[in-house]
């Protein structure tokens, strides 16, 4: 059966007007010379629809400082490609900036907030305007019913009260948390801000029912991890209310990144190990198609989605999980934290 | 290529393929708490 993928993401730039030190963006040095050309971005929508990808999320970097921003979306709206524009919002404090992207809207924004004040802005992103960011955020959930997400690392620990609670204050309709997984660093993975599955566990599963309260039940967990290493009622819980997922996208085969080259990647923490390039390894759906289910492209998905550990083998919670981020295995060893509680 | 997956820790027996919608791309609205704000797109997509 051939794999065509639902999603795409598309990283248009590098660069940001933020520097937050868990982003992968780090490894570029967010340059600013690296933004995707727009006839390449036109040429691979064009691809995307053929291939019958529906739905693109545009990221960078920050997209709201690409400057064909406006002109790709006319592009997707005009082909009736939708889009979801991930950002930190930031840029639209400027109300002559957010006029105009009112003209050339993406169909969703998801907004994504780093910090809960000054002093926490200025510790993980290295900007002190947290005002303006602010702003620019109240600005989207202002006109829009969305949801915003976060980053849980080691920078807000023993925050994230403040942190959802900042979101809601800020007018999010839902509330998204998501695990800092590890970088690639030099050509190897760390996780200096990843949170100690202890403590996230500890941190995440205490503070749940105030979560559930203060976002009026609108709240959603991206984990990352083997669902036994938490408290069994808390999984019950999430998964009865439809507040977790049931793994990413890597895991299902279901989409595709393209980096600001053309290059594309599994997964965008692989961008070390990108699987081809436009115009190089293909140029139509039917190339496309042929490279992502190809051997080598077949091989990556077996050999990282493997069981991280022989425990995971009959456990039931394992259709939902699938034992966690794969990067999250570059880093730890499975066997050491995997539990066979996990089988009911 | 050999080198990179060598970096993951993972036993190397194969899995059953997921099944269903994946956290960050689906059209129902998994995952979102029941906001109904359909989520089809995770942050980074990774």
């Amino acid at each position: 059966m051939i794999n065509i993928p639902k999603v795409a993401w598309l990283t248009v730039n590098r660069t940001c007007n933020l520097r937050c030190q868990w982003c992968y963006g780090t490894s570029s040095g967010f340059s600013s010379e690296s933004d995707m050309n727009f006839e390449l971005a036109e040429k691979i929508v064009l691809l995307l629809k053929d291939t019958g990808v529906k739905s693109i999320v545009v990221i960078g970097g920050e997209p709201t400082l690409w400057k064909d921003l406006f002109k790709f979306n006319d592009l997707c709206n005009g082909l009736s490609i939708k889009t979801n524009l991930v950002t930190n919002a930031y840029r639209f404090c400027s109300e002559q900036f957010w006029l105009e992207y009112l003209k050339h809207p993406n169909t969703r924004i998801e907004p994504s907030l780093k910090a809960f004040d000054e002093q926490s802005s200025w510790l993980i992103t290295k900007n002190k305007d947290f005002e303006g960011i602010r702003d620019g955020i109240q600005r989207v959930t202002g006109k829009f019913k969305i949801q915003v997400s976060l980053v849980y690392s080691t920078l807000v620990e023993n925050r994230l009260l403040e942190m959802v609670s900042t979101a809601v204050g800020l007018g999010a309709f839902s509330v998204r948390v998501g695990v800092c997984t590890p970088m690639s660093v030099n050509g190897k993975f760390v996780a200096p801000f990843t949170v100690s599955y202890d403590k996230m566990v500890s941190e995440i599963s205490s503070n749940y029912q105030r979560l559930v309260d203060i976002t009026g039940g609108k709240i959603s967990f991206t984990l990352n991890t083997p669902l036994c290493i938490w408290p069994k009622d808390f999984i019950q819980d999430v998964i009865a209310q439809n507040r977790i997922g049931n793994g990413c996208q890597f895991q299902h085969r279901s989409g595709v990144v393209f980096d600001t080259d053309g290059k594309v990647l599994l997964c965008n923490s692989m961008f070390e190990c990108p699987v081809g390039q436009y115009g190089v390894d293909f140029s139509d759906s039917q190339s496309f198609l042929a490279l992502l289910n190809g051997e080598k492209v077949d091989g990556i998905y077996r050999h990282i989605n493997s069981y991280p550990s022989k425990k995971c083998i009959g456990c039931d919670l394992y259709a939902r999980c699938h034992g966690g981020c794969p990067i999250m295995w570059t880093v730890y060893n499975a066997d050491r934290i995997v539990r066979p509680t996990g089988k009911e | 290529m050999k080198e990179f997956l060598e970096r993951f820790q993972v036993s190397g027996i194969e899995s059953p393929k997921a099944s269903g919608n994946a956290q960050n791309d689906a059209e129902c609205g998994d995952g979102c708490g029941g906001s109904g704000d359909c989520v089809d797109g995770c942050s980074d997509g990774c």
